[in-house]
Order: C-alpha cells, then structure tokens, then sequence
C-alpha cells in the first residue's frame, strides 16, 4: 500500500533551452527528475507556468526526447504557438523554473515482430514519433526495421522534425499550401505508398489534427494494419481526475485521453 | 517557561456534529477523483478531508466532448457528472480510502427526491465514510429540470430526504446561481443540515468566434477558479451571518492566503478544487500556507481565526 508518507513525485522542472525551430514552433528543453528517464514514446507531461493565474492551467506536450543530465534527466518537448497559453510559454528563458507533472498516459506499443514502421506526422505531432522512432531503431536486432516517416505542416516553413527522422528512415513531406514538398494533405502520401505497404508486416504510427487522424481512419478502415494515433485534447488535470479531456470511444462511453490514452487503436476512436 | 511557538499550532476543527477533522483543508468534489489520482504526489493523511468526485445511483457516462475550456483566471467544464455509481464507489474506490487516516465524504447528487434518499441510505453503513456531501445543482427531472438548489423549499425537502436516510452528518453544497444564497443556506438549515459548503461552480459560457461554436459542447459550463474567489468569499460572509451551522467556503483557493480569507470571513473549513488541476500539490501548499501564517501571527489554534474579521 501506498498510505504512508513517502517521498513524492516532483512537480517543478528547470528550462535548460526554449528555442524557435519553425514559424510558431519552439523546442523546449527541460531538468527535471530521473523519473523521467523511464518515459515511453507516447506519453506526455502537464507544463505549467509557475505563480500565473494566467494562464491557469497546465498544457498538455507530448515528451520529444529524453536523456540522463547529471542527476535527473532533460526532457524535450516541441510545441506550436497556438493561444495564450502557449504564447506566453515561448517567453520562458533559461533557468526559469516551471511546473512540470510527468511522464502521463499510456505510450505506443513496440512491435518487435513487423519489418516496416510508418509514422503519419501532422505539424507538431512529430515529437512523439520522432521519440517512437528512435525508440525502434535503438532495440537490438532491430536494425532490419525499416522507418519510412511522412510530415505534413501548412506551409514549408513550419515543417519541424525532418532532419533527425530523416536519419533514421525515409522521409516525405507535404505543406498544405504547395510551398514544400507535396501540395496537400500528409495523407496523401501515405496513401500515395499505401498498395507496397504488406499489412502483417508493417504498423502505422499517425499523431496530428483530428482532422487528419479521422483521415488515417478512414483510409485504413478496411485493411488489417496495426494503427496506433496519439490524440490531442484540452485537459485540465492530466491525471486523470477532471475527465475534462474524454474521447468517445466504440463499443459507448468516453475514454479519458490522459489516462486510457494519449495512445489508442485508430479502429477504437470515434470521431464526431 | 513553555516556548509556546515551539509546538505546532492545533488545527482540528469540528464541522458539526460528529464530523471532526485534523484540519481544515479538504479536497473538493470533482477535482481529486477518488483520491488515488493524486497518491503520487500528496499525502493523502495530510488532509482534513477528501471530498469524492460526485456519485449517482447508476454509473453516468457524462457529456460529449469538449468538455473543458480555460477562461481569464478560471475553466469553464461541463463534464456532465461522470461517475462510476456508488456501487463500484463501495466496492473498489472506498476501500483504497481506507488506508489512510484521511475523513472520506461522498458527495451525492440524484435527479428525484427518491434518488438523494436510496443514495443516502446505500452509503449509510458504508465503513470509513465520515460524511455525505448533497449536490443540490443538478436538474430535477420531476420538475421540468430546475435545478434543486435553486428554490428553498426544493433544497430543504432534499435535505430532509437525506437526513431521514442516514446518520452521517449532512452537508448541503450551495449552487451560487441564486439570487440570495442566504435565504437558500437557512433554508438548509431549517431542515436539519449539519453544515453548508459554498460555493458550486456559476454558470458561463465562451464561444470560439473562428468557428461561431461554443467552446463547451453543451454551450453553458460550470466556472471554477480563481476568477470566482471574490464572489464566493462574499457568499460565504453572507452566509455566516445569517445561519448558525458551519459554513465551509469554497471557490478558487489557490494558496494559504486565499484560504485564510475564506477562514477569517467565518469558513469553519475549506475546499480546495480547481487548484488540483493546476498543480496535484495544491492541498499541501495550502496547508503549509495556513501554518506558516499561524506561526508568523502567534496563532495556537485554528479555531483562533476563524470568523475573526474586522469590520
């Protein structure tokens, strides 16, 4: 049992980096507590910006990176500007401490046994999947797995994440608006290699907009891949206590996307 | 000679009858789950009470997504009361609970008169349970969806349905969409309340302007937070003027400092609750918050404080 009074999870960390990599995309580094060191591609951390009524809440970032600093471990994040919140949070400077609560949620699976890995990234949806894939290419034996990785963004300058996927595997990238690589939609890529894809021997890996993942559901909705996506919502707590952040899931009711996820099987989400 | 200031001040309030607590800090309903959320981070034999997220006959299932949404120094939710039913809150959240030495109330809410007392009666023998806490905020089907806590004669017949359905002290939690949360408070009262805690979330709205949608699924949520600290520590002044069973304030306490407001209007205790989210160690804080004042003032005792403003 856990009813005594043992030390408990720390819920502050120290901003090492907080760096623009894109339009409206920073990379944020971060010392915080060895506990991170056993983070799971997939799973996320609660940042919140110490003594703010404004803004209130944490936000929820999916962990990029992780390595062992001294005694604790940097955690990495990418973020994208796209309110107050995160507009404030690309202010933070070096040394600065901020409210860090992680590693949350439940990560993607490794599947040891299939030969090709693809990941379907929407904008800053590539931290997680750049985490996952180097996840892969560090298990051992593993060195036949092929990673063939799609980006898309709005346009070609926010593309984020394409260099180091880019030395792991393939790489495609589209922008919505013509101005790098594919004119359109990331999933038009995928869909574009879909037919050389063997379903028992490859496992797609999508994270980005709703939009795009209700997209990777529908393209995938008759084949037998493995698809796992990583979901996006507001979340309050990211601990699984407000239920603010739910997914409605098949078979009825709501799946809280800190807790039961920010990972699902595509075929269990419903999009409404 | 005794170096008064070398022991720690007594924090022990009693909230009526029976329910006594090692301190006045308590998680509030629908902000710490059913406790063993925030395990990890608090000590959960650190509080004076936990406050279980609240509980129907059946489980529910809740309101469609989204849910949430930040707002100035607050959120709007509308999680539509997603509970596990209090069958599953008996037979696999209570007994996690028990381990500690922590009071548990379970805080109840129904959609017929009928449903507060079958709820009050199953949780009446329920061992290591200290106290019910009545939601009076929620539609009553019966009547054409008005809220309960809206009129007097509807919030003291629900406190009668529960008083004459267990013996673990009652507390009433006021809804602040009223027009005079006194008269609702005496109301409580008069029908044998053993304390009101105040005040439930105010209802708002927010619209996402891009899109012309509502920020909330359901349109109208429920603000908590910082944002309405003023207004529930007026409430709660309001209402200690005006009954004589404990008061226990709640409404965007953040830290010792908002606490000690809330206590010093005349709060016997207090709740903690949209603050959990913002950081899961928000009740320690507030407690360190509270000793830490008490110690600067010279104060032994909570009881000391409370209701001790100078107007």
């Amino acid at each position: 049992m856990t009813c005594d009074a043992s030390v408990k999870m720390p819920i502050s960390g120290e901003v090492r980096k907080n760096q623009k990599v894109a339009d409206d995309h920073y990379h944020l580094v971060l010392h915080a507590g060895k506990e991170y060191l056993s983070s799971s591609p997939g799973q996320f951390l609660m940042i919140r910006l110490i003594g703010a009524d404004v803004p209130l809440l944490g936000r929820p970032m999916s962990i990029y990176a992780v390595n062992e600093d001294g005694d604790g471990a940097c955690v990495e994040v990418l973020y994208r500007v796209v309110g107050r919140g995160t507009r404030l949070m690309a202010q933070l400077k070096e040394g600065e401490r901020v409210g860090v609560v992680g590693p949350l949620g439940k990560g993607f699976t490794l599947y040891r046994d299939k030969k090709r890995v693809v990941l379907v990234a929407g904008g800053v949806g590539v931290a997680p999947l750049t985490f996952l894939a180097k996840a892969y290419s560090s298990l051992p034996k593993m060195r036949s797995v092929e990673v063939v990785s799609y980006i898309g963004a709005r346009t070609g300058t926010c593309i984020v994440g394409k260099g180091e996927l880019g030395s792991i595997g393939r790489v495609s990238v589209s922008s919505d608006d013509g101005s790098c690589g594919h004119h359109g939609s990331v999933t038009d890529l995928f869909v574009r290699d879909l037919g050389a894809f063997e379903e028992d021997e490859t496992v797609v890996y999508a994270c980005g907009p709703s939009l795009m993942l209700k997209k990777m559901q529908e393209i995938t909705s008759d084949r037998s891949f493995v698809v796992q996506v990583s979901l996006e919502e507001r979340m309050a707590c990211g601990i699984g206590a407000c239920l603010g952040c739910v997914v409605r899931v098949k078979g009825g009711g709501y799946a809280r996307v800190c807790t039961e996820g920010p990972v699902f099987d595509l075929k269990e989400v419903c999009f409404d | 000679m005794i170096d008064r200031a070398d022991r720690p001040p007594r924090m022990e309030v009693t909230i009526g009858r029976g329910l006594k607590l090692k301190n006045p800090v308590m998680a509030a309903s629908g902000t710490f789950g059913y406790g063993e959320e925030f395990a990890r981070y608090v000590d959960l034999n650190s509080l004076g009470a936990i406050v279980v997220k609240g509980l129907s006959l059946e489980p529910a299932s809740g309101n469609p997504p989204p849910r949430i949404m930040e707002t100035p120094c607050g959120m709007l939710n509308s999680i539509g009361l997603q509970n596990v039913g209090v069958r599953v809150f008996l037979a696999e959240k209570l007994p996690f609970l028990r381990n500690y030495d922590t009071a548990v109330i379970a805080n109840i809410f129904g959609e017929t008169m009928d449903e507060y007392a079958r709820l009050s009666e199953i949780l009446s023998g329920a061992e290591g349970l200290k106290a019910v806490e009545v939601n009076v905020s929620c539609p009553n089907v019966e009547k054409g969806g008005i809220a309960f806590g809206s009129y007097p004669d509807r919030v003291a017949e629900v406190t009668r349905a529960v008083k004459g359905s267990t013996d673990l002290p009652v507390i009433v939690k006021l809804s602040p969409n009223v027009t005079d949360i006194a008269l609702i408070a005496e109301a409580a009262e008069g029908a044998g309340a053993d304390a009101v805690s105040l005040i439930n979330t105010l209802k708002g709205m927010s619209i996402d302007v891009e899109r012309r949608v509502p920020h909330i699924a359901k349109v109208v949520g429920g603000l908590s937070g910082p944002a309405i600290r003023p207004i529930a520590l007026r409430m709660v002044w309001e209402v200690v003027n005006r009954v004589s069973i404990p008061v226990i304030g709640v409404g965007g306490i953040v830290d010792g400092s908002d606490a000690l407001q809330f206590l010093i209007a005349g709060a016997r205790a207090v709740q903690v609750g949209t603050a959990n989210f913002m950081d899961p160690t928000a009740t320690t804080k507030v407690l360190e918050g509270i000793t830490d004042y008490m110690n600067r003032h010279y104060v032994r005792d909570i009881n000391d404080l409370i209701g001790t403003l100078r107007v």
